[in-house]
């Protein structure tokens, strides 16, 4: 059992890790708190079940387009409907909401309420310490880690990349030296919701895709962001594997219901006792 | 007293004179259910305003307030005489205000208003574990002192005395007070304006009432289960408020009755309910900033343009 | 901008006794009105749909009840008390309704089941297990006695799943038992039930959330504690995953119990072929359980283009059946009246025999209304319990031979 939770533990902590981080993306860039993130999520894996199953692509070309597809979308929405409010936060607080109650509801129409499968990619398991893993589990693992190393080394190499850690620092210097800050939201928005697609992709196969999936990625996400505090990679990743880390030794030790129940605790417990999260600068200033 | 207020007043008034006067010509109680039930979901939103359209903090967990008034009078009301029900309810609501305002406390805007999102999904969720005592999913069945007609007056009722708080508040200088510390809140505390103690009297103002409206519809589906406490629920109310028009004291009230009435004559089309809710509710946040209340006001100001064009 | 406050005032007042309007006017020589409830949306509620358009179209070619027909009137229940509630209302006095039938959800069966009762309509539920239900027949006979049920309630499943548990653990010599079920209230009988029969066999407890997706940790307990069968209740979307890790992980158990999403004709596909030697209760199944069941089976598979799904399609077409007989017996639609025929119902449906208990419930045991099992085997749902009725043999999963 102590293996189980090791290794879910770490799979969990990979994928939350990616939801965090495209969460912080936008977040820190443009202070925007988008809370249609899951509903991103959401279309991700929709889009991957329709591509396979009813239009018969195979899984990594339908994955690399549900991730495309989500990040352009996510683009757009930016710019109809965040773009003209940014003023005021609050409407786009809200305006993001209704996006993401929408989209559910659109999920709804089309798929029902009935929980959907997507085929796993690779099929079987292997046996890792008396317990037994899925190749799917693995893969998920796998591809965590490279799109963590790719998102690294984009922020830090890529002109994009700079131009993005600039306005997040500091939008209106980076303003006066020339940066256009409206494409670094751009740019900021497409990485955050493809980043929560790829989540969504990852963990498609081996959940199910059903309407209302995209609250607990909202949630998780700013779990870890609260904990782990912005502006501060290994912040994130720590802050993502302690979260993941406690649901499993809840799950496993005290009863899987109560799940959900400690990344609540972990939330408001951090709020009420270190707003400031535990490294990096907090979201309570 | 301003001409401004008078006509609010003259205004709310003659609507709900309307209301109480409808069971007069109606008597079909299908017809009278609906219109209970949007005057309860009226007063959730109006309650909900309180925080959210002066303040600013948009509550995505309102439907604590009024579960916990809902399921008070479902435990309550065979050990309690049925006047105590509904301060019962009441304080239970006042209870939850607090544990849900103090750690939110020192949070603003959109991270409060994540966080909010939390508690309904928790209680929910015990609702659910601690079967026993809730009923789980079956919930617990309610028999009300009130029912028919009755209870519709005592829904407008509670309407018209939420709407009374709405306006005391919007034009005394604590609505003032609210509302700078809703354009901003650094600059309130600066001029030294405890602002936590006010979004905490804003909590509990709108829990209260909340509180009350949650007995009134325990009595009026005479069940009460964890789907009040649902994110759906949640989401309604907000929708109604920003709809009506946030810090608009009538607007969502309006909201709530438009909605609700919108609903029901959906039913036709099976339920795209909250697909159009939300639409509905993006092409406002869009378009029209404060609801259907701006709408009348864009309606009035072309009819007075209309008028001043006739008059040359 | 007062202005426009009166205006929106007024515009309320005239457009809402406008809804009133839309009552239509009580036809005595019209067609019998049948209203119908469900969560059409989900499979259970299409199902009830389904198979009461199905029932409704045989009974009126065949000249209708009485020399009228029947028609049926939808309104849409949304899995909520709130809405089941103006939906019934709306069948009742907008509609006008002569009897309501459906429901699968038991907390919008007990919120609207006072409401039928108090304006002296039949409720005939085809779905819900709720105890609560008919204990209220017996409670309060005067009120209450225009319910009936086609369908058993959770103790009577509680009873049957025991028997067949038994039955598993004695033929195949396993006596190591662990239960994962969701916690709700329907439930709960059936997991007391267990509990004290299996007592020292019962090796491991899992209670999972209704709306859980991820049912990896249970099954790591579960395998842990050294389980031989898995007895799972899985109502809602977690038999989907269960299944899929079931397989993947190889954990050594044999499965049985009731799992909804097990029970739909797209599980193998769904599984991608994972399912074999899935076992699950399904009420409805191509077996012969009474002369008419496959016929039925066929029918319907015809005229849809898939197999019957839920429990509550042979329920509701039943259940039609046995309306349309009362009535006739009866010759009126005076519900006390209606009372007494259903009463003395002894109907041969697809279901088996229908008789109704003092609670108004079915009488269940092979000879009244069986309690079949399925297992998935090669892309097919197999009938294997009870051995009167099997269409086909057990087979254990693949790692475990």
């Amino acid at each position: 059992m102590l293996v189980d939770i090791v290794i879910f533990g770490t799979i969990w902590g990979a994928i939350y890790t990616i939801l965090a981080l495209g969460f912080t993306i936008i977040f820190g860039v443009a202070r925007i708190l988008n809370l249609a993130y899951g509903a991103m999520y959401l279309v991700a894996s929709y889009l991957i079940y329709t591509l396979v199953t009813r239009f018969g692509l195979p899984a990594v070309p339908a994955w690399l387009l549900a991730v495309a597809a989500t990040a352009v979308a996510g683009m757009l929405l930016y710019r109809v409907f965040i773009f003209p409010l940014r003023e005021t936060l609050g409407r786009v607080l809200i305006v993001t909401a209704g996006i993401a109650i929408f989209l559910q509801e659109v999920a709804v129409l089309i798929y029902s309420t009935e929980p959907r499968y997507v085929p796993t990619v690779l099929p079987g398991s292997l046996e890792i310490l008396g317990a037994r893993v899925t190749h799917q589990q693995l893969l998920t693992l796998a591809v965590a880690v490279v799109l963590v190393a790719l998102l690294h080394l984009f922020l830090a190499r890529t002109r994009y990349g700079r131009e993005l850690r600039a306005v997040a620092q500091d939008s209106e210097m980076a303003a006066l030296m020339g940066i256009p800050v409206e494409r670094s939201y751009l740019v900021a928005m497409g990485l955050s919701t493809g980043l929560a697609a790829a989540a969504g992709a990852l963990v498609a196969p081996f959940l199910t895709v059903n309407p209302e999936m995209g609250w607990s990625p909202l949630l998780v996400a700013f779990t870890v962001v609260v904990l782990g505090g912005l502006g501060s990679l290994w912040g994130t990743i720590a802050a993502a594997f302690i979260v993941a880390y406690a649901e499993m030794l809840t799950a496993f030790l005290i009863s899987p219901q109560l799940r959900e129940a400690a990344t609540f605790a972990i939330m408001i417990g951090t709020l009420v006792f270190r707003p400031h999260g535990l490294f990096g600068k907090g979201i309570v200033e | 007293m301003t001409r401004r207020l008078a006509l609010r007043y003259a205004g709310a008034a003659a609507a709900l004179g309307a209301l109480a006067l409808l069971p007069v010509w109606v008597s079909n109680p299908y017809v009278l259910s609906v219109l209970t039930l949007a005057a309860l979901y009226a007063i959730f939103a109006s309650s909900w305003d309180i925080l959210s359209g002066y303040i600013g903090q948009i509550n995505f967990g309102h439907a604590v307030f009024f579960g916990v008034g809902a399921y008070a009078a479902g435990f309550l009301g065979p050990h309690l005489p049925a006047l105590l029900v509904f301060p019962a309810g009441a304080l239970a609501a006042v209870v939850f205000a607090f544990l849900v305002g103090l750690p939110c406390l020192k949070l603003r805007g959109p991270y409060l208003s994540l966080t909010t999102l939390v508690f309904p999904l928790i209680l929910e969720r015990l609702a659910f574990t601690f079967r026993d005592v809730t009923g789980g999913e079956y919930g617990i069945r309610v028999v009300p002192p009130l029912s028919g007609t009755g209870l519709y007056y005592a829904a407008l009722g509670l309407l018209a005395a939420t709407l009374a708080v709405l306006l005391a508040v919007s034009e005394s200088r604590l609505g003032r007070t609210f509302r700078a510390i809703g354009d901003d809140d650094l600059a309130a505390m600066a001029a030294g304006v405890n602002t936590t103690r006010y979004k905490l009297g804003a909590f509990v103002l709108g829990a209260a009432l909340a509180g009350l409206g949650g007995v009134l519809y325990a009595y009026h589906l005479r069940h009460v289960g964890p789907e009040v406490f649902g994110l759906f629920t949640s989401f309604s109310i907000v929708i109604m408020g920003i709809v009506g028009g946030m810090g608009t004291v009538l607007g969502p009230a309006i909201g709530a009755y438009f909605l609700t009435l919108l609903g029901e004559s959906l039913r036709e089309i099976e339920t795209y309910r909250l697909l159009v809710y939300s639409g509905v509710m993006i092409l406002c946040v869009l378009f029209l900033p404060r609801g259907l209340w701006s709408l009348g006001e864009v309606l009035l100001r072309l009819a007075r343009r209309r008028g001043r064009q006739a008059a040359r | 901008m007062d202005r426009s406050a009166f205006v929106r005032a007024a515009a309320l007042a005239l457009a809402l006794p406008a809804l009133a309007l839309g009552a239509p006017a009580l036809a005595q020589t019209g067609p019998i009105k049948v209203g119908v409830i469900g969560p059409f949306k989900l499979t259970p509620g299409r199902d009830i749909r389904e198979a009461a358009t199905l029932a409704t179209e045989e009974i009126n070619a065949a000249g209708g009840v009485l020399g009228r027909k029947l028609e049926l009137i939808f309104a849409e229940t949304e899995q909520s008390p709130e809405k089941g509630k103006t939906a019934v209302e709306r069948l009742l006095f907008v509609d006008k309704v002569d009897v309501i039938i459906g429901e699968h959800r038991s907390e919008v069966s007990l919120a609207v089941q006072p409401i039928i009762a108090e304006n002296r309509k039949i409720f005939l539920s085809t779905g819900t297990a709720s105890p609560l239900l008919s204990d209220n027949v017996l409670k309060d006979y005067a009120k209450y006695k225009y319910y009936f049920r086609t369908f058993l309630n959770a103790n009577q499943m509680a009873e049957q799943m025991i028997r067949q548990t038994s039955d598993m653990m004695a033929t195949y010599k396993k006596d190591r038992v662990a239960i994962i079920a969701e916690t709700a209230v329907w439930v709960e009988p059936i997991v007391a039930a267990l509990k004290s029969t299996l007592g020292p066999r019962l090796v491991a407890l899992e209670r999972v959330s209704t709306n859980a997706k991820d049912l990896s940790v249970e099954l790591s307990r579960v395998q842990s504690a050294n389980a031989q069968i898995v007895f799972a209740i899985l109502a809602a979307d977690a038999g989907l995953p269960f299944a899929r890790q079931w397989a993947d992980r190889q954990i050594p158990v044999l499965v049985t119990g009731y799992t909804v999403m097990a029970q739909s004709d797209r599980f193998w596909e769904q599984t991608e072929g994972r399912a074999q030697g899935y076992m699950t209760w399904k009420h409805g199944v191509r077996a012969p359980i009474s002369p008419k069941t496959i016929p039925y089976w066929d029918r319907f598979t015809k005229k849809y283009g898939h197999v019957p799904g839920a429990y509550t399609n042979f329920a509701t077409y039943d259940g039609v059946y046995i309306l349309v007989d009362a009535i006739r017996r009866a010759g009126t639609l005076d519900s006390d009246a209606l009372v007494t025929a259903l009463e003395a119902t002894d109907h041969v449906g697809v279901s088996g025999r229908i008789k109704f208990s003092k609670r108004h419930d079915p009488e269940a045991g092979p000879d009244f209304v069986p309690f079949t099992y399925i297992q998935w085997n090669k892309g097919e749902m197999v009938t294997v319990w009870p051995p009167s009725m099997k269409t086909g043999e057990f087979v254990l999963p693949g790692w475990l031979k």
